[in-house]
């Protein structure tokens, strides 16, 4: 038995048996990540394009990147993009979750719906936002004009079209964040509640005194996940502006793709890719440190 | 317990697929080359897939020796993925069909094959030199033009006729395109109803408007050995002046008019734009959106019309297994009746200059007038491998003119220089 | 559960419901109706994909578009269907998407298990390269996941050192494989994992359980929600997944729904309500996925007793 044996033989086996339950998910990430992002390290010290012979190029293509106002202006769309989508959605996701764990009619109905743009095929979702954001009879334009209000061209105005994008990336995603909340929600266990409300304590209170703190880590995970994921957007754009227009839409991921698919250019755009790593790496930290400090 | 044995259920399900999937998988674990087969990935989708089908199977019909193996990419990028992948593992295919502008980009690294030697038995003057000048580099010539696009002015009948034009006699001029698209603007206030001229959609057709406004001053992209801009002349300026002034002056489409993802939400197909730079493609479209439509080919700044041409060509990968049988592919792809047909199945102009000319083409309403529009294109081409740099650079300095951000001169200026630079870092 | 427990149990559910109707309250209407209005802007572009994939030709065009179709155009689910690859396509986006499904429960459970309750020597090591993974772009590891799934030794007519043969490219291990195991979801089950209460499986353990056995009797069933999550999550995301099967299969006969999707709207003259309509179809498989999911990600923990 564990009990009995020596502290020592313990950790041994805890080592053993731990190694051994990370064993096939590491080989995995080792093949399918690690490796990969060791040669974009490597290859963003190089002028590959695997058409022409490779050349050492040491820092060059960071000392470009510095210099590259396109790449700055996608870095800053991108953050933009980024603290535009991630907190939105986060708030919609735990709202909506919060409300339909509870004996809602038609809870089933409204959980499904919330998370149906997510299973939209992006193709699909792409045209049909074209249209709802068209400028001159749109849905959302006639309903302002409704209202009184100036319609605006929602994706064609270069100050206007990232946000567009912004509000269409929280519909595709506050649905994934209710179902990872649902699920922390669960844990939660129902004595709390009672107690609380037996001390008489207003929703409001129990909502931010229980529900918040209990889902913390659960909200950890989805802030790391969502500022990862949108930092790296890529289909979005692709399919609604290619970037455009004027550039205020293009992020970082679809630029690195266009440099290194579109002009060959393989090690710049490893060096972007390595640049993007450590803006995720630097934003991510940020966001643990904005959590600790909450949480203490 | 129910839960427990729906969980082994879930289980002995699990086992099961998991038992099944290595039989499934076997089953297509096959190697991508094997011997006599002749590998070809192409970019025969969407409308051009009936004619692609087709070209296969007679090509398997008449070369039963052949064991053709194809597969279909939808889009340009998608097929350059994979090109650029397989290139470098040393696995991609014996013959390829793809946009012109790759194929150059491939062979400014060696990677495609000396078609003017594996088609020695073909003549090729009695192909479109328009289309031809995309597939060379220097003398060379790489990359063999299967079908090209062309560009021509699209009209919307209706909306001309209802401004009081004759559709029937298109402008002659700058001056009357001018005229034209002023005339057939509809607003309701500020609120812009039907553009005069619908400017573009995405970046693409942003240089390509220009371009053909620049062909239309007597300008071009490039100098005639391909080294140096020439757009930021005075024939530049003209034309990106012209489109500020439809913007501008004449308020025949507003700033961001029609920008999107294209399809559905083409303007033009629904009906509210008068003019438009339209291809062969748009036909399809417009004609099931219920558009009166109709091509004419675009005025030239002092009369005389221009255009472009915008080929898909064949390039065979340089040590590629089964070169000879990819060769004569591309031999039977580009013999007439083969031209005619796929022309015919897929409405795109045909290299074959017999094929342009064949009866059966020229009976076709929208393929002939786009036959002819692609007479007009000049014989020469941007073709550089830095081609699709210079667009983005080009659309991104019309587009600032267009928002009012820039000045025709400023905007030219900016994109020459860094067009210039790409140009010297290749040489 | 005996008749009468049974018969206790449907009574207290009937009261409770019976409770929850009667106390209507101005803010309670108020906060439906907003979640009414919240679903139904969040299903109208859903119910567009639809309406539209119902429209004829040059009903697609027609400007102010109109929401609900003149007609049912059914001719265009049967030209989506009439793909001559369609049935294969199907078959191959099943075997990915499952494949891919099953093989992140399994190893990302486990992962997420050791990262959260086991003492081992570079654990925080481990878990920050997790995390670190998680943030390497996609997008850069194209070329460099195409060449290692190509280099595998002893597969595909390769060699020990990887190289003669096509390795793991065109096979559905091939294509699995970049998705098997995710960051992602080993560090969400390693979160839910931290969460269960310590009690569970210190009783086990001072029964003398392995460590396998407290994993598979004790801790997997107590994260059936997270499980159910990390499954439909896994599932969707790998059904609608393109750059990997495109890149690395290169045969007709391996192509996924997706691939063909693709084909369908290629080029500046696709038929919208022909792709609309295949969008339609391929989304299916998804919904049934995740309500059969929904249900556990809800119910998972009460049946599985952390509620006693």
């Amino acid at each position: 038995m564990a009990f009995e044996q020596k502290p020592k033989e313990v950790s041994f086996q805890q080592n053993w048996s731990a190694y051994a339950f990370l064993a096939p998910a590491l080989v995995i990430l080792f093949m399918s990540l690690l490796l990969p992002a060791a040669a974009t390290l490597v290859m963003s010290f190089t002028d590959v394009s695997f058409l022409h012979p490779t050349n050492w190029v040491g820092f060059d293509n960071y000392i470009k990147l510095l210099a590259d106002e396109k790449f700055g202006q996608a870095v800053a769309n991108t953050i933009h993009y980024t603290l535009g989508v991630t907190f939105p959605t986060m708030a919609l996701g735990m709202l909506a979750a919060v409300a339909l764990n509870r004996k809602v009619p038609g809870r089933i109905a409204f959980r499904t719906i919330f998370y149906l743009p997510v299973l939209t095929s992006l193709i699909a979702a792409a045209v049909v936002w074209a249209y709802l954001y068209e400028p001159y009879a749109g849905p959302l334009n006639n309903a302002l004009a409704g209202l009184g209000l100036t319609p605006r061209p929602w994706l064609q105005d270069p100050s206007l079209a990232l946000n567009s994008l912004i509000v269409m990336a929280i519909w595709r995603d506050f649905g994934t964040a209710m179902i990872i909340y649902l699920a922390g929600l669960q844990d939660i266990p129902n004595d709390v509640y009672e107690a609380a409300r037996l001390d008489g304590a207003p929703p409001h209170k129990i909502f931010f005194r229980i529900t918040v703190p209990m889902l913390s880590s659960v909200t950890f995970y989805l802030l790391i996940i969502l500022i990862v994921q949108t930092f790296q957007v890529f289909g979005a754009i692709y399919v609604m502006t290619q970037g455009g227009p004027l550039g205020s839409t293009e992020t970082v991921v679809y630029q690195m793709y266009q440099t290194a698919f579109a002009h060959t250019e393989f090690g710049y755009g490893a060096a972007m890719s390595t640049v993007l790593f450590l803006t995720i790496l630097a934003f991510s930290l940020i966001g643990t440190r904005i959590m600790k400090r909450k949480d203490g | 317990m129910t839960k427990h044995t729906t969980r082994r259920k879930f289980l002995s399900g699990t086992v099961a697929g998991l038992a099944a999937m290595p039989i499934l998988m076997s089953a297509s674990g096959r190697a991508l080359a094997a011997d006599q087969q002749l590998i070809f990935w192409s970019q025969l989708a969407g409308s051009k897939k009936t004619a692609g089908e087709e070209l296969e199977k007679a090509f398997t019909a008449a070369h039963p020796e052949i064991t053709l193996s194809s597969s279909l990419y939808a889009e340009p990028s998608q097929l350059n993925e994979k090109m650029l992948t397989a290139i470098n593992g040393n696995t991609g295919p014996d013959l390829i069909v793809q946009h012109w502008d790759y194929n150059l980009i491939y062979a400014s690294g060696g990677k495609l094959a000396d078609l003017g030697k594996g088609l020695s038995g073909v003549d090729v003057a009695a192909y479109d030199p328009s289309l031809l000048a995309y597939g060379r580099q220097g003398d060379t010539l790489f990359s063999m033009p299967l079908y090209g696009t062309s560009r021509g002015l699209g009209l919307n009948r209706k909306l001309l006729s209802e401004a009081g034009l004759n559709p029937d006699i298109g402008p002659k001029n700058w001056a009357e395109l001018r005229q034209w698209a002023k005339a057939a603007t509809k607003r309701n206030g500020p609120m812009l109803q039907a553009a005069g001229f619908q400017l573009f959609q995405n970046d693409l057709e942003a240089f390509e408007l220009f371009t053909l406004l620049l062909q239309g001053a007597g300008g071009s992209l490039l100098s005639a050995d391909l080294t140096s801009a020439s757009f930021a002349g005075p024939e530049g300026v003209k034309a990106l002046t012209f489109i500020q002034q439809l913007v501008y002056e004449d308020k025949a489409t507003d700033p961001g008019f029609a920008f999107g993802p294209g399809g559905m939400s083409n303007p033009f197909n629904q009906g509210r734009s008068a003019l438009t730079i339209a291809g062969n493609y748009s036909t399809n479209n417009a004609l099931k959106g219920g558009i009166d439509f109709d091509v004419l080919p675009i005025p030239k700044e002092n009369g005389g019309f221009t255009s472009l041409v915008d080929p898909f060509c064949f390039g065979v990968r340089a040590g590629a297994e089964n070169e000879a049988a990819a060769m004569k592919f591309i031999e039977f792809a580009i013999s007439p009746e083969n031209q005619v047909a796929f022309a015919l199945a897929s409405k795109n102009v045909p290299a074959l200059k017999a094929a342009q000319q064949d009866a059966a083409v020229q009976a076709d309403k929208y393929l002939a007038k786009f036959v002819e529009t692609a007479s007009y294109a000049p014989p020469t081409a941007p073709a550089t491998p830095v081609f699709s740099r210079m667009m983005t650079l080009v659309a991104r300095g019309v587009q600032e003119v267009v928002y009012g951000k820039s000045t025709p001169e400023t905007a030219l200026k900016a994109a020459s220089d860094e067009v210039a630079s790409l140009l010297l870092k290749r040489s | 559960m005996t008749a009468l427990a049974q018969h206790v149990a449907i009574e207290r559910r009937a009261a409770a419901r019976a409770r929850s109707f009667r106390s209507y309250s101005p803010a309670k209407i108020v906060g439906y109706a907003l979640l009414v209005f919240a679903a139904i802007m969040t299903m109208m572009p859903f119910l567009w994909m639809v309406s539209t994939s119902f429209k004829t030709d040059q009903e697609i065009f027609r400007f102010p578009l109109s929401f609900v179709p003149d007609g049912f155009e059914w001719q265009n689910y049967r030209d989506a269907l009439n793909a001559p690859d369609a049935g294969r396509q199907l078959i191959n986006s099943l075997i990915y998407a499952g494949g891919s499904t099953i093989s992140n429960l399994v190893f990302c459970s486990m992962a997420g298990y050791a990262l959260a309750r086991m003492q081992f020597a570079g654990r925080n090591i481990v878990f920050a390269l997790v995390v670190g993974l998680l943030m390497v772009p996609a997008q850069s590891q194209i070329v460099p996941v195409y060449l290692i799934v190509q280099k595998i030794p002893f597969a595909g007519g390769n060699d020990w050192l990887g190289s003669g043969g096509t390795g793991l490219l065109n096979t559905y291990w091939g294509m699995i494989l970049p998705t098997a195991a995710t960051p992602f979801g080993i560090f969400m089950m390693r979160q839910f994992f931290t969460r269960i209460p310590m009690e569970y499986e210190e009783s086990a353990r001072l029964d003398g359980a392995s460590s396998f056995t407290i994993f598979r009797r004790v801790l997997l069933p107590l994260a059936k929600p997270s499980l159910a999550v990390l499954g439909v999550l896994s599932f969707q995301s790998a059904w609608n997944e393109f750059v990997w099967p495109l890149i690395l299969t290169s045969q007709r006969d391996m192509a996924t729904l997706q691939l063909g999707l693709q084909l369908l709207q290629s080029g500046p003259d696709a038929r919208w309500n022909v792709v609309m309509a295949m969008a339609t179809l391929i989304t299916t498989p998804v919904i049934l996925a995740y309500l059969f999911a929904q249900r556990h990600v809800v119910d998972g923990a009460v049946s599985s007793g952390v509620k006693g």
